[in-house]
Formats: structure tokens, C-alpha cells, sequence
């Protein structure tokens, strides 16, 4: 049984059992399928130049489970979007199985935080947009087995409009899948979902990837749910986005949110607040501000 | 805090309450004109002559200001004789609401003044098809012109700022020179028809297909879409509920230069037979056939707003119209 550890005694985030060093070990043997090298991006306004990513380097190996986190302004997103082919950057490369991207393509399916599912198509159609537009043979066939994988069939017909904020975002990622892409992008996907169906989502996401063949590059804010779901979490700090450090999650699989409060999850939370709450970032501004409240003269009693 | 009543900002109505002010809003100014034309007291600047009396200047049916008729009547006192009778009335350009409703009902059945003219029905679908036509080619131009301008800037950059321009510019005033380049008939009425909605329709196309959400786009981007698919997976689906809207508002945009273009040569349709009308003094047939294009308008519109329902069921901006 799992039991609550006091964050004095915590192990340390880089103790693996062996267990997961061995997983670690045969992950790392597969080949690279996304190579980012010195990647650095600057946003050229009218006046003045934002460096937004500043020298990125990391590889993810085919299956891999990877998630980015960082404080708001380090550009994650804008890294997600330049993997994806969506904007350009400045210097560096970006490599898929060795080649270079350059625009986006169907080798790199992504999901956004917002479902961008095309509301004139029914679900069944949502999914086999990107079959056809590939031209891909019998897509009716194939969109109905992918909507069975995440138990959707019934809603096939359906519009979009018609869905709940869960169905449409499991929709949106069996579009991405039904591609066969080499990597699949995810920005914030769970992001816009309330916490139970984030919960439900999270699980479900690990179900497919565990079935499938793919790599998945997972964006996140949600600390605990990068612990959950990634093999590596890749840390970034804002202004410039740099990578802090690239974290192998200790925690074992298969994963289950009763590893919630185990030594491992717990460890490697820490260490992650410690990441990225240490900078100057805007939380220490306002825990300023909320000193400054003061007691109105109309409040008499004590609510703590 | 009571989220009910009329006055909510931003709320929607309830049916019950959508349906009574709805009606209201037609009743509520046929009741005005109905207390200027039947209530004596309200307006009613003239009279109308009853009996001429003694007078020998005065018929039956004749319309004279007050003032004039009270003249009229303390002359012929002074001199003893028969005064003139008459009730108030309305001048003839105003006439009642039975007499239009009258008037909606027989200048159908009136055979037209000559033989070689034609009815009121056949003016009527002859103003439709000038509005159609006018409509159909602004839109074989217009519609492409206008997705493609959203849809790439540098085409927008390259047209936009003429058409600006010339949208400015009076659709009447080529008048003369549709007249001296394609005669009498109806290709100068449907000439300015074209002028007066093509500008309008490239510019608030370009800025429907504008405002599609980039996000649907991307997401195509990265499903493997690739340039012309885009514009014919993506961007046009997307846009087309908002894009039958703006025809349809455009649809009224074109009945609204109508009138005006009938006039420019022979002058013909609704508009010849309203200017017939006029000219004979029958008003409330001329008011009766501008009832009647405001019905066939809005008649238009109702049609194509459930057309709308039924073809774009995903669309979301319908069912809070509706």
C-alpha cells in the first residue's frame, strides 16, 4: 500500500527501481524519432525581438512518452507548434527519423487544447478527413475501428456540437491517430475539461498509447499529470524558454492514480515545483499582493 | 435577482414573449396609421368636399385645405347663399388601410390601362427576374472574388483597396453610361444592380471567410491537408452557413437599388407600374405595390433563412436566431 511520506524523508527523484531503470534501458535502445538540436526561435515584433526558445536540445525514442512543462512564457507551445511544422524558427533543426521539418504534415498529428473539430462534418467524417484527404482507401472503415478504440462508435453520426468537451477531445485524437502519424502533438489538450473527465482522459490516453505504435510529445501545465502519464519530462524556464532539465519519471508502470501519493510521484513533484517556481516568476509577484489585502472594517469575525 | 422580463441585457426572450412583440411590430404601426387615417381629430389637414352648395369652383371629391374651405364657406354665408359641406380628410398621398388592403386585392384583377402593357402580376415577376439576374452575376464574381480575397492576403491586398473605392461610388450614377453601352432595356437595370451589390459582397465575404477559425485550418495543416484541399475541405465548408447569411442580407442589399434601376431607360416592372399609379393619382395602388415588395422581400428571406436550417444543421449561430 501507498502511504503519504513526509517530503523530508522522500527519496531522491533520481532513485529508479530496478524495474524502471531496466524500462529506461530498453527505451533508450529504440530509435530516435524526434530530434531537436540547438532549436531557437525569435518573434520579430515591429520594434523589438523576443527571444522565445533559446538553444533546445532533446530526442524522444519511438514509444516514448514525453511531456514539457514550464511556467507560462517559456514557450512550450510555440515549441509543440514548430515540431508540428505550424510556424517556422530561427535557427537549429528539428528532425524527424533524420529528416528535416519544414511544413506540417500528416507524419505529425496534433491536438489542440480547443478540439478544432470541423463542426459541418459528423464524427465519423472528423476521422476520416485525414485518410482522405491522403487518399487513403476504405476511411469509412478504418475511422469506425478507431472510434471503437475509444468507444465512440455510437456517436458516429453525430455533429460535433453534439458532444461533451471529453468525447470531443477523445474524437479529435483518433482524427490525429487515424493518420498514422510517427508522432503524435499534443498541446494542452485536457486543459479546457473539468477535473474528472481530465482524470477519465488521462487514463484513457495511457489505454491507446499503450495499444498503439506511437510517440507522443505531450504539453502540459498540470504537473501531476505530466508525472502520470510521461516516461521523461522535459522542464523548461521562461524568458528565455530554455530546457532546465530533462527528468526521467521514477514512478513505475503500468501507471494508476493510486501512485498519486507514492514516494516516487511525490519526489519527483518536488522536484518539479522546485524547477519551476524558482525563477522569478509572476506566482511570487502576486503572493506579494496577497499580504497587502486588508481587513475591511465592516468584518467583525474570524473566518480561520 | 428575477432573470425574467423584457428588459434582460443580453438574455434571450421566452417564445411566448418572441411571438407577441414580433406581431407587435407589425401591428404596432398599422394601429398608428390606422388613428391618422380613421380617428378625425389626429392630422386630417384637408376636407373633402361632400356638396358644393351654391359654390360654382367646388366639386364632389374634392380636397381642399381647411383653411380655404372655411373661406369658402363664410363667402357664400356672407352672400346668403348655400354653403359648400365637406368632412376632414387626408390628402390623397395618404390613403387608409381598407383602401390599400383594397387596393393589394384589385390591382391584380385591373386589366392594365392599354392593351400592349402589362399587369401588375407580369411587372412584378419582370422586376424579379432584373433582381435575380442582377443578384446571380454579382455572385458569380463576387463569391470567388470574396473567399479568395479572405482567404489570401496578398489577393486581398491586391483588390481590396479599389473596391473600397468604388463601393463609394453611386450605383445610379453609371446610369447614363449603362444606358450608352447596352441600350434600354434591362441590361443597364441589371448593370446597376450588379454596381451596387458586387463591391459590397467581395468585401463582406472577404471578411466571413476572414474570420473562420485559424485553429481548423491548423488543425487540417497538420492531418496532411495541402493547399487547394484547404481552401475546398476547410475554408469553404466552414464559412458557408455564415456565407448563405451574407447572401441573403445582399439579396435585400439588391432589392433596395430596384427601384432606381427599373427607372434608367424605358422604365419598366413594379416600378413602372408604381409610377403609372402615381401619376393617375391612384395612391393607394401605389402603396399596395410597395406592400407588395416588401412582402415578396421578406417572403424571400423567411424561405431562405429555413432553406438555411435545414442545409447547415451543425450550425450553431441559426438556433439562437431562430
Amino acid at each position: 500500500m501507498n502511504k503519504i511520506v513526509a517530503p523530508n524523508t522522500l527519496p531522491s527523484y533520481r532513485e529508479q527501481s530496478s524495474a524502471v531503470r531496466a524500462r529506461f534501458t530498453r527505451l533508450k535502445q529504440r530509435e530516435v524519432i524526434l530530434k531537436v538540436d540547438q532549436l531557437t526561435k525569435i518573434f520579430n515584433d515591429s520594434n523589438r525581438s523576443t527571444l522565445a526558445l533559446n538553444k533546445i536540445s532533446f530526442e524522444t525514442h519511438r514509444r516514448e512518452f514525453l511531456c514539457v512543462v514550464g511556467p507560462s512564457g517559456c514557450g512550450k507551445s510555440t515549441l509543440v507548434r514548430i515540431i508540428a511544422g505550424l510556424e517556422d524558427h530561427t535557427s537549429g533543426d528539428v528532425l524527424l527519423d533524420g529528416k528535416p521539418v519544414t511544413e506540417p504534415g500528416s507524419d505529425r498529428g496534433m491536438v489542440f487544447q480547443g478540439y478544432t473539430l470541423f463542426p459541418w462534418l459528423t464524427v465519423k467524417k472528423n476521422v476520416m478527413f485525414g485518410l482522405e484527404v491522403n487518399g487513403k482507401y476504405d476511411a469509412e472503415q478504418q475511422a469506425l475501428q478507431w472510434l471503437e478504440l475509444v468507444g465512440l462508435v455510437k456517436f458516429a453520426d453525430s455533429y460535433p456540437h453534439q458532444l461533451s468537451g471529453g468525447m470531443k477531445q477523445r474524437v479529435a485524437i483518433v482524427r490525429a491517430l487515424a493518420n498514422q502519424p510517427r508522432i503524435l502533438l499534443m498541446d494542452e489538450p485536457f486543459g479546457a475539461l473539468d477535473a474528472q473527465t481530465r482524470c477519465r482522459m488521462q487514463a484513457h490516453l495511457l489505454e491507446i498509447w499503450r495499444k498503439i505504435d506511437i510517440t507522443i510529445v505531450f504539453i502540459t501545465h498540470d504537473l501531476e499529470e505530466a508525472i502520470f502519464l510521461a516516461d521523461r519530462i522535459l522542464v523548461l524556464s521562461a524568458h528565455p524558454g530554455e530546457v532546465q532539465e530533462l527528468i526521467e519519471v521514477p514512478v513505475p508502470h503500468p501507471r494508476s492514480s493510486a501512485q498519486f501519493i507514492s514516494p516516487e510521484f511525490l519526489t519527483t513533484k518536488a522536484r518539479l515545483e522546485e524547477l519551476i517556481h524558482k525563477g522569478p516568476a509572476e506566482d511570487e509577484d502576486d503572493a506579494g499582493t496577497y499580504q497587502m489585502v486588508t481587513r475591511l472594517t465592516d468584518v467583525t469575525d474570524d473566518v480561520d | 435577482m428575477k432573470r425574467k422580463g423584457w428588459f434582460q441585457v443580453l438574455r434571450p426572450l421566452s417564445p411566448r414573449a418572441r411571438l407577441t412583440l414580433g406581431t407587435l411590430s407589425f401591428v404596432l404601426p398599422i394601429v398608428i396609421w390606422c388613428i391618422v387615417s380613421y380617428v378625425p381629430a389626429v392630422w386630417h389637414p384637408q376636407v373633402r368636399i361632400t356638396d358644393a352648395g351654391s359654390t360654382d369652383y367646388l366639386q364632389v371629391d374634392m380636397r381642399m385645405d381647411k383653411a380655404a374651405f372655411a373661406d369658402a364657406v363664410k363667402e357664400a354665408e356672407d352672400a346668403q347663399k348655400d354653403p359648400p359641406k365637406g368632412v376632414p380628410s387626408n390628402p390623397i398621398y395618404l390613403p387608409a388601410p381598407h383602401e390599400v388592403a383594397e387596393a393589394l386585392y384589385t390591382a391584380f384583377i385591373t386589366p392594365p390601362p392599354t392593351p400592349d402593357s402589362p399587369w401588375l402580376h407580369q411587372s412584378l415577376w419582370h422586376s424579379i427576374q432584373v433582381i435575380l439576374w442582377g443578384f446571380v452575376i454579382s455572385s458569380i464574381i463576387g463569391v470567388p472574388l470574396g473567399i479568395i480575397c479572405g482567404t489570401y492576403a496578398a489577393f486581398a491586398r491586391l483588390s481590396e483597396p479599389f473596391i473600397e473605392f468604388f463601393r463609394y461610388l453611386p450605383a445610379p450614377a453609371f446610369g447614363a453610361l449603362a444606358v450608352a453601352i447596352l441600350g434600354i432595356y434591362d441590361g443597364p437595370k441589371i448593370t446597376i444592380i450588379v454596381i451596387g451589390t458586387l463591391f459590397q459582397q467581395v468585401l463582406i465575404i472577404a471578411n466571413t471567410t476572414r474570420k473562420l477559425d485559424v485553429a481548423l485550418v491548423e488543425a487540417a495543416l497538420t492531418l496532411g491537408t495541402k493547399k487547394l484541399k484547404l481552401l475546398t475541405r476547410v475554408v469553404i465548408p466552414g464559412i458557408l452557413p455564415d456565407l448563405y447569411r451574407d447572401q441573403r442580407i445582399l439579396l435585400g442589399w439588391a432589392w433596395t437599388y430596384l427601384i432606381v434601376a427599373e427607372l434608367i431607360g424605358t422604365s419598366t416592372g413594379i416600378t413602372w407600374f408604381i409610377t403609372q399609379q402615381a401619376r393617375y393619382q391612384h395612391f393607394a395602388n401605389v402603396y399596395a405595390a410597395i406592400t407588395m415588395i416588401g412582402i415578396i422581400g421578406l417572403g424571400t428571406d423567411i424561405a431562405l433563412a429555413l432553406i438555411g436550417k435545414r442545409l447547415f444543421p451543425w450550425d450553431r449561430t441559426l438556433v439562437k436566431e431562430a
